[in-house]
């Protein structure tokens, strides 16, 4: 299993090696909604600090759809190919592998969109830092929920849309747990309660996920 | 032991009956031709066979599986496919594919090098598979089925898109894979010339 | 015998309902601080019993049986797929009987607090289910990926179910019971809640048994206009 799951890895890896999609196209998409939503909520105000956190999700969350879009796209990939199903790869090992390497792509342009975001929005180095283990947890919740929704969103000519309307509302709890720690380290206050949510999700989604990932690909 | 038996299936895409009942029995190892026009049902046959697609209706069993969910994943264990599609993936090259479908279904990398130098890929092994030809392409479906040794070869008009040499390669790999006890069954829109055929079907209108 | 219940089920639904109004609009007091707003009471919380658990917990449940080869069969996914969309009815109504009720409380029509806001995304989770399940053509593929959605989705309706105590919220606490399970409404009032709960019970049950047969003849002829293809595939082949 382990050696599936870095070979998993090493592949997806070695793919964004070759296309450079996140550093050319995802990582500047990100930073430039970052500004654009920063502009619509008029961050300009003093009210960044409150702002800033749930805008800085909001990018993340539409970057994540956006890489589980690709990862699962059939012009981008071969996984739906008759070739690749008939390798049988062991679905929890296919499922913990893509999360392991779309994790990681997430937190590179995560780590991107928050330096900016420290920019944008005045929140400090010290409180980012502070936040870091938040975040973390947050990206891995985004991407065990988004593999596991990619994998049902995922089928030849599908519409580009279905996984938003899937994905978002599983989401949002997550999103408001790690808005509200962001918010917590750049305002100074405890929000303790919230890590249990994102811990509940992660197991519990991670656990579905390696489960029903196979699964879903025989149907 | 009766390697495939087809009972009255019904296979259906879209509700679409792209197999509209269709029967037939692979009792030993051989060569097996499926004929047929286009949209008759032959790619859809070997994909069942494949443990690629689920029946709506009838019985299917492969390599002693029962075509549930588990037993298809069964079945593409010891199957092997050569289809229209691109093998793996196309940001590889073509020995990075070779080596990830090998670690992921622990076939021995060894016989990779051996299996590039058939199908005469050997100096290729470090070219993405996205600047193979179509032809090349093949080869290295090829390439996968020599280094795999799967029990059952499904191969889908594996003559398409290859030159005279081409087509003489697959021919001799077919009668290897056979001579060490495989079954191979292979469809095609032509005359093929393999030295032995031990069965033949032909469908229409997916029966 | 049966027969005759779901028969019944009809009428005795619509009197329920009927008896609820009435005893809601004319019999039960006006509440102090918020007036003839309170007899909201009456209906938005049987709405959010039948649109969050109810019926949103039968399509998870007959999803669950679906998958399970032991029970599974077309009319369990149907039932599921017809208790989603009466789960979308509901949950729509919840928000807006909420919207309602919290103008003159909150002086807003819609606050971010974490029960209504939980509500919105379980309706468009229900929304989702549905768009998704429809995407499908082949009925046994529609039948199992939706059913592994619903399952999946499950795991947020725990956390809506605990989110008024988890979190500090503007929603009116815990209408019935208080965490010590003490009952904070009385007499006529409580009774006709009840009644409220007992009469959207049956209108559940009513319109997802209706949907059910909706769904049940449109996939009867579904079957029908297959085997018509089937005949006319095998006629390809001179059978």
């Amino acid at each position: 299993m382990w050696s599936t799951i870095v070979a998993i890895i090493r592949v997806q890896w070695r793919v964004e090696m070759r296309q450079r999609v996140l550093l050319w196209q995802v990582a500047p998409f990100a930073v430039m909604a970052l500004v654009i939503t920063g502009l619509a909520a008029n961050a300009r105000s003093i009210a960044r600090t409150e702002v800033g956190p749930g805008l800085v999700y909001v990018v993340l969350v539409f970057t994540t759809l956006l890489l589980i879009g690709r990862l699962f796209s059939t012009e981008s990939s071969s996984l739906s190919s008759p070739s690749f199903a008939m390798l049988a790869i062991d679905g929890s090992a296919a499922y913990l592998g893509t999360v392991i390497a779309l994790a990681v792509e997430l937190l590179v342009v995560t780590g991107v969109v928050v330096a900016i975001s420290g920019l944008l929005f005045h929140f400090s180095a010290m409180s980012l830092l502070v936040a870091t283990p938040s975040i973390v947890v947050t990206i891995i919740d985004l991407t065990t929920l988004g593999v596991l929704f990619g994998a049902l969103a995922a089928r030849p000519g599908q519409s580009a849309a279905l996984l938003p309307l899937i994905a978002l509302p599983s989401f949002t709890p997550v999103i408001i747990a790690g808005e509200r720690l962001l918010t917590a380290a750049v305002t100074h206050h405890g929000a303790g309660q919230w890590w249990g949510l994102l811990i509940l999700m992660s197991v519990v989604y991670g656990g579905i996920g390696a489960l029903l990932y196979g699964v879903i690909g025989e149907l | 032991m009766t390697v495939a038996r087809l009972t009255d299936v019904v296979v259906t895409r879209d509700a679409f009956p792209v197999l509209a009942g269709l029967s037939w029995t692979i009792e030993h190892p051989g060569t097996y031709v499926v004929r047929g026009g286009n949209g008759s049902g032959k790619t859809s046959l070997l994909r069942v066979l494949a443990g690629l697609d689920a029946i709506a209706a009838g019985e299917a069993e492969v390599l002693g599986h029962r075509l549930t969910a588990t037993g298809r994943r069964d079945v593409r264990r010891r199957a092997g496919w050569l289809g229209h599609d691109a093998p793996f993936h196309d940001a590889l090259t073509v020995a990075e594919n070779l080596d990830f479908a090998s670690t992921v279904t622990r076939v021995p990398r060894e016989r990779m090098a051996d299996a590039l130098e058939q199908v005469e890929l050997g100096a290729r092994s470090d070219t993405l598979a996205s600047r193979l030809s179509a032809g090349q392409r093949r080869r290295l479906g090829i390439a996968w089925l020599i280094m795999r040794r799967p029990e059952l070869w499904l191969l889908d008009e594996p003559h398409a898109a290859l030159d005279e040499g081409g087509r003489q390669l697959v021919d001799d790999v077919v009668g290897r894979a056979v001579a060490g006890g495989a079954t191979v069954v292979l469809t095609t829109h032509h005359d093929v010339s393999l030295s032995r055929i031990d069965g033949e079907l032909i469908v229409r209108g997916g029966r | 015998m049966k027969n005759l219940w779901w028969r019944a089920l009809g009428p005795v639904t619509l009197i329920s309902l009927l008896l609820t109004g009435w005893l809601g609009l004319w019999v039960t007091p006006r509440a102090q601080e918020q007036g003839d707003f309170a007899r909201l009471v009456y209906l938005h919380p049987a709405e959010a019993w039948v649109g969050i658990y109810l019926s949103f917990g039968t399509a998870v449940v007959a999803s669950g049986l679906y998958l399970w080869p032991r029970t599974r069969r077309a009319s369990v996914d149907l039932v599921a797929a017809s208790a989603m969309e009466v789960s979308v009815v509901f949950l729509v109504l919840t928000l807006v009987t909420g919207s309602i009720w919290g103008r003159p409380t909150w002086g807003v029509w819609w606050a971010w607090d974490a029960r209504l806001t939980s509500t919105a995304v379980m309706a468009v989770l229900a929304l989702g289910y549905l768009a998704y399940r429809y995407s499908f053509e082949d009925p046994t593929r529609r039948a199992q990926r939706s059913a592994i959605l619903a399952l999946i989705s499950a795991v947020n309706v725990p956390i809506i179910h605990f989110s008024v105590v988890w979190w500090k919220t503007l929603h009116q606490g815990a209408t019935v019971l208080t965490p010590g399970a003490s009952i904070k409404i009385h007499g006529i009032m409580a009774w006709t809640m009840l009644l409220s709960f007992v009469a959207f019970t049956l209108c559940f049950v009513w319109m997802t048994r209706v949907r059910y047969l909706i769904a049940r003849r449109a996939q009867e002829g579904a079957s029908a206009r297959l085997a018509s293809a089937i005949a006319a595939r095998q006629s390809e082949s001179g059978a």
